[in-house]
């Protein structure tokens, strides 16, 4: 199973409002995955196969290729879309 | 049920303010003055923009602030203000915002079932264009009613 972060400043508002949207998205996916919420600073070295994030942080994760920004944290379509995106380039789905 | 929580007397419309800052304070306020955070909690808020940005703009043109969970919050907590003009994030490619969204955590996870029902409302187009264009309070209530 997947192990996916979402990640916000603090990890206790918006990542796990993020990790909400996208265990909808990943259900409309049909992909089985663990979602974990977390912050900035403990994500530094933590093992994942993908992190979700808004586009805020794009800067924070340039070095990372497993990683999927979103611009509207409740939208599921969006989410969606771009996790189906990363999925089948992945050879995931 | 959101409506429990986000009540009349937790809700302010027509909010004049002209920075950022100025949003968080009053968003803040809201929380204070109905002695669900301490004072503290505000520059708290305030650090976490300084520190990372306006990240927590959830849904174009509405933020939602929130601190350090720990002791200065008394209990899970959110408030909303609706501002009368927009302000905008100068140093962040001049980001709008038209509301903000105060919310207090005391842990990790006591809000769970709180954050849902919010994340439901801010899918909630009505509730997006009221809060948004200035809409009136008892619309905005109405809609909350649902949630």
């Amino acid at each position: 199973m997947l192990k996916v972060i979402t990640v916000c400043g603090l990890g206790v508002g918006s990542s796990l409002i993020l990790k909400m949207t996208c265990e909808k998205a990943f259900k409309q996916l049909n992909t089985k995955v663990n979602i974990e919420h977390w912050d900035m600073g403990t994500v530094k070295g933590m093992n994942f196969d993908l992190l979700v994030t808004t586009e805020a942080f794009r800067k924070n994760f340039a070095e990372l290729d497993n990683v999927v920004y979103v611009k509207n944290m409740v939208d599921v379509n969006e989410t969606r879309e771009k996790l189906e995106v990363y999925l089948k380039g992945k050879e995931l789905i | 049920m959101l409506s429990e929580i986000l009540t009349e007397e937790m809700i302010v419309c027509d909010v004049v303010v002209s920075t950022w800052r100025e949003a968080v304070v009053a968003v803040g306020e809201v929380l204070v003055n109905k002695n669900k955070v301490k004072q503290d909690f505000i520059r708290s808020m305030i650090e976490v923009i300084e520190e990372f940005g306006p990240y927590m703009i959830l849904v174009p043109e509405i933020a939602f602030f929130h601190g350090k969970p720990g002791p200065n919050v008394y209990e899970p907590c959110l408030s909303l203000i609706v501002l009368k003009e927009p302000v905008f994030f100068s140093e962040y490619d001049n980001q709008k915002i038209t509301c903000a969204i105060g919310f207090g955590a005391i842990d990790n996870e006591s809000h769970l079932k709180m954050l849902m029902n919010l994340s439901e409302l801010l899918q909630d187009q009505k509730f997006v264009d009221a809060v948004t264009n200035n809409g009136c309070k008892n619309d905005i209530l109405e809609i909350i009613k649902k949630y």
